[in-house]
């Protein structure tokens, strides 16, 4: 808990009154963010949890920068300075691993187009491949890998140019439940670690509250934020026993209620 | 932010590692033991129908099949040797090696070329390709006349038909490989940063690659096919010109020899590549 308070008013991303919206295929207007307005702090884990469709994945293409909105503002700061996009790290569900490149070629992708030097490049993607527990496959091609370690690479590869902002959508969600906490577990040692700021997708309330300092919950479309929950469970967290909490279960009512007010409308 | 450095956390996902390759390691002995068998047990079978094709060519030879029809393999055999030492025969294989590389190489490299514009410059494609595939509809050895008028009786009619084969062989599997190129592994390199130079190099290329390789591999097969038929219709050297003496002199034994002569050229063409093209894709094998 310690680190968050030290940072407690220090916004790292900012999204002011967002709006978007699509023209669908059939040539109708479809409005999927309405009036979004989101500050997570930094290094804080925070999450946005929603129905399907509620415009989720489009909130966080925006802050990514990936997407335009319609209206409304996106800054990504480290204190004062704005972030450059190379600073921002993005991890999506499917690893898109480059099935070409070895395990360690993957992760030294973004040091390549940083101009790292080469030497520097292998020894700092070896790190990383340690830090997610991939030695000794350094060499093997991503198709020779599980699910769960092609997660772990493309992690990796994420995190080895030190993104001061994660982004990540629903990244663990075509994992098997095993691997999944596993995951979790190495992604909450990472960002203690490391000391980033997350924004993360999901539609799993257990994962949300497993995971976050604050969650957010969305309406369905077009997508509004209900309400933002503060998540004031002790950290480091044990991912594997944490669901058995008192507490837990209270905030994961909580989210459900949030969630379920849109559903029945 | 501090430097990354320290390595703490080194142990997370440590279990998943080992049990991995505890499980792989356990896996495969038995697993290669029987590929093994089974390789053998397919070779086997392989020299068993070759060896029954032969025996039964030799031994339906003049008694069921007239002689002059099919020769037979013990004197095919003796027919290559002898004409593999006269220097005529050493002429005709320069000749349609020659036009065999020629062919291919300029249909291969034009092939390669057009497919990737007409790949990345998507109207042009749309615009080209259902050209481009009515004109492959052509049987083009029905061209070979046409090209002996253009190019002359030597060897440039015969490297345009080749080339003009292994052209379009090789331009839709680069047009159909860009036209495939994963979408979101572009879009990945992008987000990090790289140039479009860059995801050329590191996406585009080694995914076209696939089917470029294919095309070029197979490619030597059809080159061959387009060498040997411009020969069949004028041609004073060459494999496919002695092919042609052989069976207008009844001579079945030097056509059969110079089957044999064609295949292992095609053969050989087809595992250079191969030789690259197991190197290039490395990342498929298993």
């Amino acid at each position: 808990m310690m680190k968050q308070d030290l940072n407690v008013e220090q916004p790292a991303v900012i999204l002011g009154d967002l709006s978007h919206r699509f023209v669908t295929p059939s040539g109708e207007m479809m409005d999927v963010l309405q009036d979004v307005s989101v500050t997570v702090r930094e290094k804080e884990f925070f999450t946005v949890v929603g129905p399907s469709g509620c415009g989720k994945s489009t909130l966080l293409n925006i802050a990514s920068g990936l997407l335009q909105p319609k209206s409304g503002t996106v800054r990504r700061l480290k204190g004062d300075r704005e972030l450059e996009k190379l600073e921002i790290g993005y991890i999506t569900q499917d690893s898109n691993l480059f099935p070409w490149c070895t395990v360690l070629e993957n992760i030294m992708m973004p040091l390549e187009i940083r101009r790292v030097p080469k030497r520097e490049r292998a020894d700092r993607a070896r790190e990383w491949l340690k830090i997610v527990g991939l030695e000794g496959f350094e060499s093997h091609y991503p198709r020779q890998l599980s699910g769960g370690m092609q997660k772990r690479c493309s992690i990796a590869r994420t995190m080895v140019y030190e993104p001061e902002v994660l982004l990540m959508d629903e990244p663990f969600g075509a994992l098997d439940a095993i691997t999944k906490a596993t995951m979790q577990k190495t992604i909450l040692d990472l960002w203690q670690l490391r000391q980033t700021s997350v924004m993360f997708i999901t539609h799993d309330l257990t994962e949300a509250i497993t995971l976050s300092d604050r969650v957010a919950v969305m309406t369905g479309r077009p997508g509004r934020i209900r309400r933002t929950v503060d998540i004031p469970l002790e950290r480091p967290r044990d991912v594997f026993n944490i669901t058995d909490l008192e507490i837990f279960r209270e905030l994961r009512h909580e989210l459900w209620n949030l969630l379920e007010t849109d559903l029945e409308s | 932010m501090d430097a990354m450095s320290t390595g703490t956390g080194a142990d997370v996902g440590g279990q998943e590692q080992l049990t991995m390759r505890g499980g792989r390691a356990v896996r495969q002995k038995p697993k290669g033991r029987r590929r093994g068998r089974r390789a053998m047990l397919i070779a086997l079978g392989q020299l068993g129908v070759v060896l029954l094709i032969l025996g039964l060519w030799q031994l339906l030879s003049g008694r069921v099949i007239d002689y002059f029809l099919i020769s037979n393999p013990v004197d095919v055999v003796k027919k290559l040797v002898d004409v593999l030492g006269e220097s005529e025969m050493h002429r005709n294989i320069m000749a349609t090696g020659q036009e065999l590389v020629l062919g291919w190489a300029l249909g291969a490299s034009t092939g390669a070329v057009v497919g990737w514009a007409l790949g990345a410059v998507r109207i042009v494609g749309e615009i080209m390709e259902p050209i481009l595939n009515a004109i492959n509809g052509i049987p083009k050895v029905a061209l070979a006349p046409m090209f002996l008028l253009w190019f002359g009786l030597g060897i440039g009619s015969k490297i345009a038909i080749a080339s003009m084969i292994v052209f379009f062989l090789v331009f839709f599997n680069v047009y159909s490989g860009m036209r495939s190129v994963p979408q979101p592994l572009c879009e990945v390199a992008r987000a990090m940063g790289g140039s479009r130079m860059f995801v050329v190099r590191k996406v585009v290329l080694p995914s076209v690659s696939v089917p470029l390789f294919a095309g070029l591999k197979a490619g030597v097969s059809f080159a061959m096919i387009g060498v040997i038929a411009a020969e069949f219709i004028s041609a004073d050297e060459g494999l496919g010109y002695y092919s042609m003496t052989s069976t207008q002199q009844f001579d079945p034994s030097g056509l059969f020899a110079a089957l044999a002569i064609i295949v292992a050229m095609v053969v050989a063409g087809s595992s250079i590549i191969g030789v690259f093209e197991r190197r290039a894709l490395r990342w498929q094998r298993n």
